[in-house]
């Protein structure tokens, strides 16, 4: 495969159709299958052993440290009284950050409809998934008595009190889970086709199994693609606000606080938009090298890189204003507390150099992005991101320490200093993700090869294929195992491409078929009409699930509050509903997405493993290359010499018999 | 081990087992073995379980009677207080311990004793850990070699007593003791001149800093104007209690009311200078001009002064007149004693009463000059340790090998200990019979306990000197009683001397019972009139050379309380240091020294030299360094081990108080100092004054503007609007809703709150490292904020900053488990075993009181340095053998936990703990009303009648606690009080706890002239 294009100089951004391709022209389906699935097929690159061993050994390391932490006492870290949180909190909030930019990739652009998402959201997603595993360590572990975590969850247990739905930090159990649980189930549909892929070319038997039981029976079928895109959207406008709620809910943790520097409303809106641009930063910084080591400048091309920078500038821009605020605020309050906070401690302070470190690297170094040049050269973005990747932990960092080193009352001031554990512990999560980072990139398919097939353009197919099947008997195909059991499970016929495939299913919808699919490597578009189906119904799922998730959560929320447990807390009413909407929230996307992911699965019939064209060593290439379609032999038109004229007759080829 | 009642004799029963005999003196093998196999430290730890059970049934029933009325049946669970009397300096302090089931586990105020009337300073409250340090010494040693009491000790000590008595009347008989306060050891005494006529009785105090030849006894009841010469009467003074009560009486509070002024000339802040309305930073070695200039002024002597701030003194102290006193410092010259007396005797003031001491005793440098001579045989040291804590030049180490033989009875085998030929173990206070006089107050030492690990007291060794027989003999003779010659017994030496004292023959019993149960008894004292003091002179002018003032430690006082776990960690109330001592110098000194706090600095004074940290302090005179006494003690036990560096290898006779033309010189070294409040630095004052300024946390003002607008304090401060809560709150329903106030217009910062708070509330030592980290788990601390001139004059506010136990508490919303949350009775309660310890509490506590067991402080070793700060390597905790420090083994050593409260949960890591509001006593209070009621409906529990161990304590009753809901108590009145305020009650948060404004009383004359 050629690099890619040199960049089209003078590129309208009006003109969307003048941009340069996403990819390149002359780029078949297969292509497409072939580089991505060949990164799995292959022996692993040289040095995919040593890196994976070298972040595996960080990971244990870090392992070891926390296994030390939890044995011997919080206090080996540098926390102190006034510093109750330091690196663990800041290491927390750090990685939820950067967990942010796979949903958002995915979620927000796919509503966008922004097509340059479709070869990076795969592997901004396996980020967002590895960066919230890395976050939940820390929340998990910087408690003083880990093995009493249980208390908060919302059950109950040999304490007999339930957990106080009414902090921030309860909200935040509520608000990571559910957004690591629905970042996973949105990653994992996106998975399933290409899974398939995976399945129907594995070479051992062993992979075949492996591959076939996530792929749940995936074929590649109008009739579960249809659920399966409207899953994709559905879970796109649920993961929308999960997103712009994750950080929301954790800038919670300190603005609902009343110490100064904490205690600031702008915080939601901030927060996100600091997740987003170290998100979007920690993308480039893992996507630039793997896009070198496994040459796929062709998928990944210049734009992408280009378009990741200008997100990175926009939020840059964002957070800048948010500081900026934060002084306008501390000044025009007249708050003495406010104006120490932000113009002594910060600027002057012992943290200083953590303040300044700050700035530089998320206000004045992404300015360098205003340059094409600077946007277009991925090493020089390599480097700015890296330094904004600094800077926002610096952000998280100054946020938290110097707020709680010199707060309210001067009596109390400390001074916090990491120690050699919280060091070490926090680059062994770096360990942790990158061996999980690792093993993705050996197991799975970094891009979404359905959607870069849909980005082709349909004369894709491979053409010296095309003329194999051409140079192809008219006759029916009739297996061996179909004539001695004189047993027929069905028919499937090929098709050229999209649109044969669309004159095929016309001429079968016109004859009344019932029991019949149109197979192909992604959706294609107008094919519900073709086949005369009705719209899928999967919303309903959707709502009902959500409707579940909010009295669940309402629920949930008042009877241990009120009735069963009323206890005075900070003063606030027992049904204090407006502290409880974080969860009402939560609980209702995450139901909703379970309705949404169960209602495509049972709609699909996603669970039946197998199926008689799986026996049909060409229909295995419907998850390539291949447009197909199978007739079931129960359809009560079905009939072995007629269906297989009808299907020759509307362009199909290869028209073979299928054994039961 | 002979006692002589039942319970004891089933145990010498057991003791001469000598198996048992064995374990017995070890008491504690659980300790040495602690690197043993688990199955041998289970065997163990029953073993030590069974020998704590033993220890607990120990205390002799018979002999000691509860305080008040209740009866002396033991019941689990319910505290007995026993009368006893804690002495320091000479100076008798009444406490009330308070013992279960035969522990005493904490030391309360006698009301009924005139020193301390109820009440109870830092170093009284923290004697009783003490009592169960481990490192106290276990075995009577000779020549370095265990040695047995009876069968070792008794025949050489008749022996010796015979040997003196025959060669030259006890010519080469020795005895140095602390300042006595015994009448029982005054009675021995004389006992022992009759028999032995040539004994020489020998005092040394090593915080007297020099001798002005009389001793004065303040009465500041009545004092309106009372000027300071260098004297820390507030602070490390063995008669703190009484000054902090009586200056804080007439400290006024009500705007229009009436108030005394004090002035203080001090080298170095104290916490006297801290209470001043005028402080004057003046180098130690020339207040004895400023003492000059002030008789002058007074016309107590000739000369003429132009100071303004003199002159203003002087003005206010005639206007007294005899309401007005000059009180001069411990360290402060003859010559400066002289002219306050001349001063006070001029104004005729009614607050002072000066004394003669006992010119039968000696000093420690008459001692000397007897050892140089050689012709001492025997010289008996008794609970002292002058080898550490002699004037250097006396070389007193040296000076014992002139002795025949030495004996030592001490607490520890500390550096004495080791030098003497024998070294005894003594019973700790706690453990032992005695009495102690205050002026024409007498009160008994009663014994709590039996001595846990074995020891001796003063009045049994002093009793066979002088001929008495010990018990066994004494029980052995035909009708005892009527026998010429008494018992050596301790008990019978007290009951003896109270016999002498008794009003009448009378019921004698009963006498002795209400004397033992009330805690005193009055017996007229011997009037010792003062001999004339030595004409005052004006003196050498003081030059411009570095003085080193040498000050007592208010954690380790002389350096005995060195082994205190919490006392070494209380904060110094001034600097807030802990575990340390260091040269404390003012910015300006420390500039030209170019040294910044924690540098090592030499100091040397006439070729002697000791290193030392310095730590920069606002408000100290130029070229004046001061240095505690006490610290780098050597075989003080483990924990003491570790604390600072030992001053007194720079304090000569010839200047105990104050060393002139003192070498500074910076070794390049430096020594992490532990600070409970760091701050940014005296450095970054700006800093910290910019964010003081507007804050109102403490509030202060000038009584004129108090006067002119009472309700000042609450003006001050953030003002937004009024914040509603949005919605209905629940509602408290509790019967009583408790609160607090604190006046800060009392509080002088003396720490005696955070100790009684430890010893309540269980609350753990973390050691130096820990501190130095920022872990303290003080429940109470004492914030002390300075305000002016660093390099000037300073003023200094304590305020004491504990759970405000906020209605709209911020720390329980963020709380995810519910274990902070509010009880009906508007408590903020935490509930230990639902704490996961997220720490979001105290994030969000604005007042930053909450305090987290990052490591199990209760059951680890102490992190500590490797070395002690003279370099030398710590040692081996888990080495055994003689004297082994065990301390290191961690403070919940199996002997430490006796001390532990069993009202109160010991936490372990990973908890949140805080200030409870001392819910275990409100709980008591209610169930001693149910109780009292029987059927019927409980009463109301009394204003007052409950008391928080903060107030309980609190010498200038700074602190009350009680019913706010109730507006006839005590606190809620100090609620609505005109000088009340919350502190940050712009947040909303609603505390329970309110603070009362500071207000100073400046001389008109001066304003302008800092305050």
């Amino acid at each position: 495969m050629s690099d890619s294009a040199a960049p089209t100089a003078g590129v309208s951004l009006a003109d969307a159709q003048a941009r340069e391709p996403l990819v390149p022209d002359g780029v078949t389906y297969h292509d497409v299958t072939r580089k991505v699935c060949g990164m799995l097929d292959r022996k692993p690159p040289r040095w995919w052993l040593p890196a994976f061993l070298f972040f595996a050994a960080i990971a244990g390391m870090g392992m070891i440290l926390i296994g030390y932490q939890i044995a011997t006492g919080v206090g080996v870290w540098g926390l102190n009284n006034p510093v109750s949180w330091a690196w663990d909190i800041t290491n927390f909030v750090f990685w939820v950050g950067i967990g942010h930019a796979g949903t958002l990739i995915s979620a927000i652009l796919l509503l966008l409809r922004q097509k340059w998402r479709m070869s990076i959201n795969r592997a901004a997603e396996a980020m967002t998934i590895f960066a919230v595993v890395c976050a939940g360590i820390f929340p998990m572990i910087h408690v003083g008595r880990i093995w009493c975590v249980h208390f908060l969850a919302p059950f109950p247990n040999h304490v007999g009190i339930w957990p106080n739905f009414k902090s921030p930090l309860l909200w935040d159990v509520f608000a990571i889970s559910t957004y690591a649980i629905v970042s996973i189930l949105f990653w994992y549909v996106g998975l399933i086709p290409d899974i398939a892929t995976l399945r129907d070319r594995a070479k051992t038997k062993k992979m075949q199994i492996i591959y076939g039981l996530f792929a749940l029976g995936w074929r590649g079928g109008n009739r579960a693609w249809q659920h399966y895109d409207k899953a994709c959207l559905l879970l796109a406008g649920l993961a929308t606000p999960l997103v712009l709620s994750v950080h929301t809910v954790v800038s919670f943790d300190f603005a609902t606080s009343v110490i100064p520097g904490w205690h600031t409303t702008i915080f939601p809106p901030y927060f996100v938009a600091g997740a987003i641009f170290s998100g979007f930063a920690m993308v480039l910084t893992l996507l630039i090298p793997v896009r070198k080591l496994y040459k796929l400048e062709s998928v990944i091309t210049i734009r992408h890189l280009e378009n990741m920078a200008k997100v990175i500038l926009a939020t840059s821009c964002m957070v800048g204003l948010a500081y900026g605020t934060e002084f306008f605020v501390a000044w025009y309050s007249k708050n003495p507390y406010e104006a120490f906070v932000f113009f002594q401690s910060r600027m002057q302070g012992p943290y200083a150099w953590a303040y300044w470190t700050m700035i530089f690297c998320n206000v004045v170094v992404p300015q360098t992005l205003w340059s094409k040049t600077m946007r277009r050269s991925p090493w020089l973005l390599f480097v700015i991101a890296g330094l904004v990747n600094v800077g926002m932990w610096f952000e998280r960092f100054v946020i938290i320490v110097t707020s709680l080193a010199n707060d309210l009352l001067p009596g109390s001031w400390g001074y916090f200093s990491p120690t050699w554990v919280d060091i070490l512990t926090f680059v062994g999560t770096f360990g942790i993700f990158g061996a999980l980072y690792l093993v993705f990139l050996r197991f799975l398919p970094v891009v979404p090869m359905n959607e870069v097939k849909h980005l082709l353009p349909s004369t894709a197919v491979t053409p010296e294929e095309e003329g194999t099947a051409a140079g192809d008997s008219d006759d029916l195909i009739i297996p061996d195992a179909v004539r001695e059991s004189r047993n027929v499970a069905g028919m499937v016929a090929e098709f050229a491409d999209e649109g044969a495939l669309k004159s095929g299913a016309v001429a079968l919808r016109d004859q009344g078929y019932e029991r019949w699919d149109a197979h192909s490597p992604f959706p294609v578009h107008g094919m519900d009409k073709a086949m005369g189906i009705r719209r899928s119904t999967l919303g309903r799922w959707t709502l009902a699930g959500a409707v579940l998730g909010f009295w669940t959560a309402v629920l949930l929320t008042y009877f241990p509050s009120v009735q069963f447990y009323p206890l005075i807390v900070a003063g606030k009413p027992y049904n204090g509903w407006v502290a409880f909407i974080p969860i009402y929230f939560e609980l209702t996307v995450l139901f909703a997405a379970f309705g949404t992911v169960g209602g495509m699965f049972r709609l699909s019939r996603l669970n039946d493993w197998y199926h008689p064209t799986l026996k049909n060593d060409r229909f295995l290439r419907v998850t390539d290359d291949r447009f197909m379609i199978a007739v079931d032999e129960r359809d009560p038109k079905f009939d072995v010499k007629r269906t297989a004229v009808l299907l020759r007759e509307a362009g199909g080829r290869r028209v073979t018999l299928l054994e039961p | 081990m002979t006692r002589p009642t039942g319970i004891w004799r089933s145990l010498d029963e057991i003791a001469k087992n000598d198996e048992y005999r064995r374990f017995a003196e070890r008491e504690f093998p659980a300790l040495e073995a602690a690197s043993s196999s688990r199955r041998d430290f289970m065997k163990l730890v029953g073993a030590s379980l069974a020998a704590a059970g033993l220890i607990s049934c120990r205390r002799d029933d018979t002999r000691i009677l509860p305080y008040g009325e209740q009866p002396p049946e033991v019941v689990p669970g319910q505290p007995l207080y026993y009368a006893s009397t804690f002495v320091l300096g000479g100076r008798a302090i009444g406490v009330l311990a308070e013992t279960h089931v035969g522990r005493p586990i904490k030391l309360e105020g006698n009301p009924e004793h005139p020193a301390s009337r109820g009440k109870l300073g830092a170093l009284a409250q923290a004697a009783v850990l003490d009592l169960y340090d481990p490192d106290r010494s276990r075995h009577l040693t000779h020549k370095g070699e265990l040695a047995d009491w009876e069968q070792d000790f008794l025949p050489f000590w008749k022996a010796q007593r015979e040997a003196l008595r025959t060669a030259n009347g006890g010519a080469g008989l020795a005895i140095l003791s602390g300042r006595n306060a015994s009448p029982a050891v005054e009675m021995l005494r004389d006992e022992i001149r009759n028999g032995l006529p040539q004994a020489k009785f020998y005092e040394y105090e090593p915080l007297e800093l020099s001798d002005a030849g009389f001793d004065a006894d303040y009465d500041l009841s009545k004092a309106e104007v009372i000027v300071s010469l260098d004297h820390d009467f507030l602070g490390v003074d063995e008669q703190s209690i009484r000054h902090t009560r009586d200056f804080s009486n007439r400290r006024g509070g009500e705007a229009g009311g009436e108030m005394n002024r004090l002035y203080v000339v001090e080298p170095h802040l104290t916490v006297t200078g801290s209470a001043a309305d005028h402080r004057l930073s003046w180098r130690a070695g020339a207040v004895r001009e400023v003492a000059a200039g002030l008789a002058a002024l007074t016309g107590a002597f000739e000369g003429q002064v132009s100071n303004a701030f003199l002159k203003a003194a002087a003005e206010d102290l005639l206007a007294a007149g005899s309401r007005g006193v000059v009180l001069a410092g411990r360290r402060q010259s003859a010559q400066t004693h002289a002219f306050a007396r001349a001063i006070n005797e001029r104004l005729k003031s009614r607050c002072v009463r000066y004394s003669g001491r006992d010119p039968k005793v000696g000093d420690i440098g008459a001692l000397a000059a007897q050892l140089e001579t050689g012709k001492i045989e025997t010289l008996l040291m008794l609970g002292v340790n002058p080898v550490y804590d002699a004037p250097a030049d006396l070389d007193f180490r040296g000076l014992l090998g002139k002795a025949g033989e030495s004996i030592h009875l001490g607490l520890y085998r500390d550096e004495t200990g080791q030098a003497t030929t024998w070294h005894i173990p003594q019973a700790h206070w706690l453990e032992s019979w005695g009495d102690a006089r205050d002026g024409s107050v007498v009160s008994p030492i009663q014994p709590m306990i039996d001595p846990i690990l074995g020891g001796r007291s003063e009045l049994e060794l002093l009793g066979l000197l002088a001929g008495r027989l010990t018990h066994d003999e004494y029980m052995q003779l035909d009708n005892p009683g009527n026998q010429p010659v008494g018992s050596a017994e301790p008990y019978e030496v007290v009951r003896e001397r109270f016999t002498a004292f008794a009003k009448s023959s009378r019921d004698l019993g009963g006498q002795w019972r209400k004397y033992l149960n009330t805690g005193i008894a009055f017996a007229a004292a011997e009037e010792r009139p003062a001999p004339p003091a030595p004409t005052p002179t004006r003196g050498e002018a003081d030059d411009d050379s570095w003085e080193v003032c040498f000050a007592g430690s208010a954690s380790t006082w002389d350096g005995r309380f060195a082994n205190n776990g919490w006392l070494q960690e209380t904060p110094d109330p001034i600097t807030k240091l802990v575990w340390d001592n260091a040269v404390l110098i003012g910015p300006a000194d420390a500039r030209e020294l170019r040294v910044k706090t924690g540098d090592v600095v030499r100091i040397t004074v006439d070729g002697r030299s000791v290193d030392l940290p310095v730590f920069l302090v606002p408000g100290a005179a130029k070229h004046s360094v001061q240095v505690a006494l006490g610290y780098g003690r050597k075989e003080s036990g483990a924990l003491g081990r570790h604390a600072g560096a030992n001053a007194y290898k720079i304090r000569t006779s010839k200047a105990p108080g104050i060393a002139t033309g003192a070498k500074i010189a910076k070794t390049g070294d430096h020594r992490p100092l532990a600070s409970t409040q760091q701050h940014w630095t005296i450095e970054a004052n700006e800093v910290i004054e910019g964010a003081m300024k507007d804050r109102a946390i403490v509030r202060t003002g000038t009584k004129a503007h108090f006067d002119e607008h009472p309700e000042f304090a609450k003006h001050m401060g953030l003002h937004g609007p009024v914040l509603q809560d949005s919605s209905p709150r629940p509602e408290f329903t509790g019967e009583y809703q408790w609160g607090m106030a604190i006046d800060l217009n009392r509080c002088t910062g003396c720490n005696a709150c955070a100790v009684a708070c430890q010893a309540e509330n269980n609350i753990p030592i973390v050691g130096k490292d820990e501190v130095i980290q920022g872990r303290e788990m003080a429940w109470i601390r004492i914030d002390r904020f300075f305000e002016g001139d660093p390099e000037g004059d300073v003023t200094v506010t304590h305020q004491p900053m504990l759970c405000q136990h906020c209605e709209n508490a911020p720390c329980e919303i963020v709380c995810p488990v519910n274990a902070t949350v509010h009880n009906e009775e508007g408590l903020n309660v935490m509930a230990y075993n639902r704490c996961v310890g997220t720490r979001y509490c105290a994030n969000n506590c604005p007042y930053k009181v909450r305090r987290f067991n990052y490591y199990d402080y209760n059951k680890e070793t102490l992190r500590s340095s490797e070395t002690d700060f003279d370099g030398d390597p710590m040692p081996n905790p888990f080495a055994k053998g003689l004297s082994q420090p065990q301390a290191m083994q961690g403070p919940l050593d199996d002997l430490m936990r006796l001390q532990k409260n069993p009202d109160v949960t010991v936490r372990m890591r990973g908890v949140m703990e805080k200030c409870t509001f001392c819910t275990q006593r409100i709980q008591a209070a209610k169930i001693a009303e149910k109780t009292a009621a029987g059927q019927s409906k409980p009463e109301r529990i009394a204003d007052g009648e409950l008391q928080t161990a903060c107030q309980q304590s609190c010498p200038a009753d700074a602190i009350v606690f009680g019913d706010i809901a109730d507006s006839r108590t005590r606190v809620a009145k100090a609620r609505e009080h005109q000088r009340g305020y919350h502190v940050l009650d712009h947040l909303n948060t609603r505390p329970r706890v309110t603070y009362l404004a500071r207000i100073r009383n400046p001389n008109p004359a001066l304003e302008g002239e800092g305050a």
